[in-house]
């Protein structure tokens, strides 16, 4: 079916909130039907939001082509650039790439977009005519949308009127053969520039500075300011402090962000998009859980996704809305990272039991709009005097805080007659208006308590002098007392199980100010639970619209009840009352639910428990196993031992990045463990330090092992690797692809299943710079032979490989000595490796890092020195099957290093401290098999020493045991002087029977970032490795430091002196190049065309080539160094997301990329798509902020015509 | 295997020793745990319709040497492969 | 093609699976099957040509325990009779 939109570019006015906070230079995609309506609404409306100023939301089905008249009205120009879906490049990209030509269009003028709907998700679309992250820049203002790709022979209404519609962001969804859904449009985005009424940048009224910078959804945010000021005028909320009634209705009415309305059971969809600029978010959305992957019923069922820009994710929560257990109320939807939750970017799921048609009111008054019933579903009951349904039963008092729910509190209130009319038969403490679990359950109880004690945090006394952790009350005098050591809760139950909780606040009502953050007065608390089931208006520990405030003040106790069903993973819990300053001090766990018939005991005393962060677990059918559960920390606001304050913002109360790292309220800073000899490569050796503060899993060789990786606090991203293990990336899926690295942002949860094959230590590292430096790492420690105070798992055997004395600290460091392999492994590849360092020339305009340090093949060292090769990170490959030996040489040279003391003014890290460059080097391989103690290149623990030394030979031995594609090669000996200046590479495992050869020669090659790869039983294959890495310090032609990446923002006439968070510093290459937008800029400013290699040159970047219709890998890697993710997109091609699981979702973007991250994309349809399109795609960062701008952008070249340098695959 | 010319008897000629058997199903799930079906054992026990391998491993991904607390009966019909030449103790990759 | 050969081995290996369980008729038995909800414990109650009729004690979701299954033979992936003097299918509790 063919589909025509004419949509038009216009500037606009965007209002956000009922403040009348706007962006003065808004942009937006709008229809043409709809254009002069919104900007007469506009401009009599000058302060107040419209409806229809709204990113542009239109549909199709799949398999729809879809014709796009699009008219530019900027005064800049402009296009559409769609993702996930067919189109032919030359005609329709949006974009002005390589040799293409121009499909933007100048003012005033139009252009026709023809696309084909392949598969029902999400194309997200934006403006690729100005890519300037500035505030003159189009995606940073609103320029931005999408298609939702329906099933086939679906059609769409209005929610309201039941009318078909053309656009908007809700819509219901109603098919022939399926059920009707709601369908909600969820877009993030950050960055935009905001006035207040007066036309000023906003000011927080508690700080008095600049509030943090806009983050929403939908063109809106509800921040917290903002509603502080109308307590602080005495208008609403008396004695209320603020952030315990940011979301409050019964306080200030409902947010101008979205609310996203149902009846419940309703099936519904959240198309999450992110159309900001810059940060990953965390999606999260209380009561409700989901499918990861929506087209694979056996991936991990999550209740947070972390989302980056440009991506998208499908969300259909499972059972409808109000979950399995039928919970109706506010269920609050939001970005979870604190500071920007605390600056409006959030919403509500409003779920309803009675029927609206229009005639109900809310209790302050306000019309509830009439919302269809969906059609093909009984209606909810009519609202009555006796059951007004929800918000009307609840006894709140508008203008004032939310009412305390029935029965939960202890020594609290019972029902008044509306609420025990509209309460289940079996209501009790904690499960009033719905009951999440079913009669026969098993119940375990267990009482908790919110305290505060101060915490050290390491050896060298940094500490949190107002730690605040939930405990057990059993435990609470021994841990007040310090006969306990703090950590967070960690709760195990089976599955299966309700799970009471009997939650008693007793944390001081005050929480004094310091240099992090301004007096609060805390005066209340809860827990608010992820994941599990339960009734949403009694037992969400949150204060949340219309809903009850669930939480209780100091002395109180209340009564939660949660049912956890079968997922087996662990589930977050915090507060969510004062969570912007509570959170940092401690106030997270979790509880973990383990298989049925599951008990839980003591690794050290057998004793049985029922909490800890590591315990075991034994089973009568199932594997018995080691449990460890880790928990990220940023903004972690400590002091050192004088209580000097550590990395203090710039004032109290600044979300700009305050504090320090931490990890279950520990960490092992490296720059502690400098040994006598001042050697970084040394820094993880316990040998001379002993073992690191932070947690060590220890048990013995062959145990299995589950590992919860979460993150408690703020709002960062965190990089979590464990260096020789690897998991299911889907832990119910065996078809899912293995991995040893996860990206986790603040609320999500991963379990990770895994066994240990040797015995020896394992380093987990956040292995991000700045985190390792700060010290967020720790180990796994297997056990050779029988220790005391390590019970054994009771189904398993002591493993009895003599292998000496356990190791002491005072014991010499041995040399990991490889043992010579007798008869020799068959077959082996072998490769002689050195390091040293080299200028790079990072594009044609002189940007350059004198410093540079590469590994390379002997052979080709001398080519690389005498600057007859421009080096490119190192790429090796061997087949499955191999066994792999790589004898590395270290030449590093002390002189050759720009910062002695391994101080660097620029890119920073926090909490620099004098770490002298090594001269030894190591090489650490992700993913393929090894035994730790010999062959991982990290020196860690108990492990001998693996880095090699300058004039030394170090031999690794490796084993491909599977075709992980894609493994991440880089230096252990000095994590802050070598990553950096580019001392990593890649190691392919490719399938058995694979040989390599040059694109162009068809030789066979023994290393390089392009191949032809061949195989007797699978077709030829174009290969090309990706490698992304930043924190690079680059000089200029003018041997001046590139300061990234305020150096290379478009259109910045005054660039500020912002201090830029450390871990957006510095700048970002592929395979060493980049092609720095800002260079081409000066050259010629044409916004539009920088991408053009007919108005410029081909970018420095890789250049791709291939012809139409052949298959093409490609094989991305992120090996290095700092927590700012990218998101990877690819013009005109998409891949499974899974490259093993043909089940899979079908993406065109790599979201959160960062250190350790490795993705094989195996190009849907070959070169051009499957269409088989030539032309020039880009590839890119999705980060239009500091991403793209910076140089991160390439081009892949599919050609139609046969090229004389380029035999086509198939040729000998 | 001898006496080939009936499974059930050479397989009551293969009592007592170990066999590797991989049978039909992409993969079990036993109380959230899944793992493919791979079992590794003695054969205790042969009907006509199954085998019965005792004592048995399930070659799980996280526990490659698992042994099971009880016996295990396989449908003939849902063999896929077995095998008297992989000795239960060898470690392999199972991705 | 079927041949008559390979037809009556097929035949003989689903009627001898059949006779195991109603053989097994009043024991318990640990079943593992590749659909939803995985497992099966409890007792053998009769066998209708190639259905066995079982009394669930115990399968991966609580709700659909203490409930009468019926299960097809032949869609067994896995499974253990309990005999006598052999083994015993632990008890589930909780």
């Amino acid at each position: 079916m063919k589909r025509c939109y004419h949509v038009v570019a216009i500037p606009i006015r965007i209002v956000v909130n009922t403040f009348g906070d706007y962006n003065p230079n808004g942009y937006m995609y709008v229809l043409k039907e709809n254009e002069s309506k919104v900007r007469e609404l506009v401009r009599k409306n000058p302060f107040t939001p419209v409806d229809l100023v709204q990113p542009l939301v239109i549909r199709a089905n799949e398999g729809d082509e879809v014709e796009i008249l699009f008219e530019n009205k900027v005064h800049f120009n402009t296009g559409m650039h769609f993702q996930d879906v067919s189109y032919d490049v030359q005609e329709a990209d949006g974009a002005a790439v390589g040799l293409n030509e121009d499909t933007t269009v100048a003012p005033g003028e139009k252009i026709v977009y023809r696309i084909i709907a392949d598969q029902e998700g999400i194309s997200y679309f934006s403006d690729l005519g100005n890519p300037s992250s500035s505030e003159e820049g189009s995606n940073g203002n609103g320029l931005f949308g999408a298609l939702f790709v329906q099933k086939r022979f679906s059609w769409w209404t209005d929610p309201v009127t039941g009318k078909t519609i053309n656009s908007g962001v809700d819509a219901d969804i109603h098919h022939p053969l399926l059920p009707s859904h709601r369908e909600y449009a969820w877009i993030f985005h950050d960055e935009m520039e905001i006035n207040d009424l007066t036309g000023n940048n906003p000011v927080d009224p508690m700080t008095n500075q600049e509030t943090e910078s806009f983050h929403g959804v939908n063109y809106r945010y509800e921040p917290l300011h903002r509603r502080q000021q109308l307590i602080e005028e005495g208008v609403v909320g008396p004695g209320t402090d603020g952030e315990e009634v940011h979301h409050d209705s019964w306080v200030f009415g409902d947010p101008a962000s979205p609310i996203l309305k149902g009846y419940v059971g309703d099936p519904a969809r959240i198309q999450l998009v992110h159309g900001g600029v810059k940060e990953t978010h965390v999606f999260h959305y209380h009561v409700h859980q989901w499918l990861s992957d929506q087209s694979n019923i056996e991936s991990n069922i999550i209740d947070a996704q972390a989302v980056s820009p440009q991506s998208n994710y499908t969300i259909d929560p499972l059972y409808g809305l109000g979950s399995l257990q039928g919970s109706y109320g506010d269920a609050i939807v939001h970005c979870h990272l604190y500071p920007h939750f605390m600056v409006g970017m959030w919403g509500m799921n409003r779920v309803f039991d009675t029927l609206q048609d229009g005639s109900q009111c809310y209790p302050n008054g306000e019309k509830i709009k009439a919302l269809q019933p969906l059609p093909d579903r009984p209606a909810p009951p009519a609202p009555t005097k006796e059951r007004p349904g929800f918000p009307n039963f609840i006894p709140g008092k508008v203008g004032y805080k939310a009412p305390r729910p029935p029965l939960g509190i202890k020594g609290g209130r019972g029902l008044t007659e509306l609420e025990a009319n509209a309460a289940v038969p079996n209501a009790r403490p904690g499960a009033v208006f719905s009951d999440p679990t079913p009669p026969g359950t098993k119940v375990i109880e267990f009482n908790v308590s919110l305290i505060e004690l101060p915490i050290v945090y390491n050896k060298q006394g940094w500490n949190d002098p107002k730690g605040r952790i939930y405990v057990k009350d059993e435990d609470k005098e021994d841990v007040l007392a310090g006969r306990k050591d703090p950590e967070p809760l960690v709760i195990h139950t089976p599955a299966n199980v309700a799970i009471r909780v009997h939650f008693t606040n007793c944390l001081p009502s005050v929480l004094d100010g310091d240099a992090f953050q301004l007096v609060t007065r805390t005066y209340e608390s809860g827990m608010h639970i992820h994941f599990v089931k339960f009734d949403q208006l009694v037992c969400d520990g949150s204060n949340i619209g219309w809903n009850y405030d669930t939480s209780v003040l100091p002395g109180q106790t209340i009564t939660y009840e949660y049912f956890a069903d079968v997922e087996l993973k662990a589930w977050f819990f915090h507060d969510h009352i004062f969570a912007v300053v509570d959170q940092p001090h401690g106030v997270f766990g979790s509880g973990v639910v383990h298989s049925r018939f599951s008990s839980f005991f003591d690794s050290e005393t057998g004793e049985t428990v029922d909490h800890g962060t590591q315990i075991s677990v034994t089973n009568p059918l199932i594997p018995d196993y080691r449990d460890l559960a880790l928990f990220a920390q940023d903004f972690a606001l400590l002091f050192d031992a004088k209580g000097n304050p550590i990395q203090p913002p710039a004032f109290p109360g600044s979300q700009d990045d305050p504090g320090v790292f931490g990890v279950n309220y520990k960490n092992e800073p490296l720059q502690f463990r400098l040994g006598k000899d001042c050697d970084p490569a040394f820094s993880f050796s316990s040998f001379e330090h002993g073992d690191p503060i932070t947690p060590i899993l220890r048990a013995y060789e062959g145990d299995p092992i589950r590992i919860r990786l979460l993150q408690g606090a703020q709002e960062e991203s965190h990089s979590f690797n464990v260096h020789g293990l690897k998991w299911l990336e889907e832990r119910a899926d065996l078809d899912s692809k293995l991995d040893d690295q996860r990206h986790v942002g603040i609320s999500e949860s991963f379990t990770f299943e895994s066994y240990l094959p040797r015995s020896g230590d394992y380093l987990w590292a956040f292995e991000t710079e700045e985190d390792l430096w700060n010290g967020l790492w720790g180990l796994i420690r297997a056990y050779g032979q029988k220790v005391p105070d390590l019970v054994k798992l009771p189904d398993r055997p002591i493993p009895n490989i003599p292998t000496g004395a356990v190791p002491d600290v005072c014991d010499p460091r041995p040399d990991a000595k490889l043992k010579k392999l007798n008869p020799p492994p068959s077959p082996l590849k072998t490769f002689d490796i050195v390091a040293f360092q080299v200028p790079i020339q990072y594009n044609s305009y002189g940007d350059h890092d004198p410093y540079a340090i590469v590994f390379a093949l002997r052979e080709d060292q001398e080519a690389i020195l005498k600057g007859k090769k421009n080096p490119e990170p190192l790429v090796i490959r061997a087949n499955v099957g191999d066994t792999v030996e790589v004898t590395l040489t270290s030449e590093l040279k002390r002189e050759l290093f720009p910062f002695q003391d391994g101080i660097y003014p620029y890119p920073d890290v926090k909490e620099q401290a004098c770490y002298p460059p090594s001269l030894r080097i190591s090489l650490h391989p992700q993913l393929i098999d090894f035994d730790v103690k010999t062959s991982s290149g990290e020196t860690v623990g108990f492990n001998g020493d693996q880095t090699v030394g300058p004039g030394e030979k170090r031999t690794y031995r490796w084993f491909v045991d599977s075709a992980h594609g894609a493994c991440g090669l880089w230096d252990m000996a000095d994590i802050r002087n070598h990553k950096s200046q580019g001392a990593f590479g890649a190691f392919i495992a490719e399938p058995r029977g694979s040989t390599y050869h040059d694109p162009y020669s068809l030789c066979q090659i023994k290393t390089g970032a392009r191949a032809v790869i061949r195989n007797p039983f699978l077709p030829d294959i174009r290969e090309f490795v990706l490698i992304m890495h930043d924190g690079v310090r680059l000089l200029d032609k003018c041997d001046q430091v590139i300061v990234d990446p305020v150096a290379s923002v478009l259109l910045e006439d005054e660039p500020e002196e912002e201090s830029v968070d450390t871990y957006d510093q510095g700048s970002h290459a592929f395979n060493y190049r980049n092609e720095r937008l800002i260079n081409r800029y000066n050259e010629k400013p044409v916004l539009h065309q920088l991408f053009s290699s007919k108005t410029f040159r081909d970018p420095a970047t890789p250049l791709l080539e291939a012809y139409a219709g052949e298959p093409v890998t490609i094989r991305y890697l992120y090996p290095a160094e700092r927590r700012r993710t990218q998101t990877f997109h690819f013009h005109g091609h998409q891949w499974r997301s899974d490259v093993k699981d043909v089940d899979s979702r079908i993406d065109s973007t790599i979201g959160y990329t960062v250190t350790g991250k490795k993705q094989d994309l195996e190009l849907i349809g070959g070169a051009g798509g499957i269409k088989r399109y030539p032309g020039d795609y880009m590839y890119r960062s999705g980060n239009i902020q500091w991403g793209i701008e910076k140089g991160l952008w390439g081009i892949f070249r599919v050609y139609e015509y046969l090229q004389e340098h380029l035999p086509p695959l198939g040729e000998d | 295997m001898s006496n080939e010319k009936d499974l059930y008897r050479a397989l009551l000629d293969l009592k007592g020793q170990e066999i590797l058997v991989v049978t039909q199903a992409a993969q079990l799930n036993l109380l959230g745990q899944v793992f493919r079906p791979i079992f590794c054992g003695e054969v205790s026990e042969v009907t006509e319709g199954s085998v019965t391998l005792d004592p048995v491993i399930i070659k799980m991904l996280n526990a490659p040497f698992y042994e099971f607390p009880l016996p295990l009966s396989i449908p003939l019909e849902k063999v896929v492969s077995f095998s008297t030449e992989v000795p239960c103790d060898l470690a392999f990759p199972l991705t | 093609m079927n041949h008559p050969r390979q037809q009556s081995v097929l035949q003989q290996r689903d009627q001898a699976m059949i006779d195991e369980f109603v053989a097994g008729v009043g024991r318990r038995v640990f079943i593992l099957t590749p659909s939803f909800p995985f497992l099966f414990i409890g007792k053998i109650l009769k066998v209708i040509d190639d259905i066995a009729t079982i009394d669930v004690e115990t399968t991966s979701v609580a709700q659909l325990e203490e409930k009468v299954w019926n299960v097809h033979i032949h869609s067994i992936e896995v499974f253990y009779i309990e005999s006598i003097g052999g083994r015993k299918i632990p008890d589930l509790e909780g």
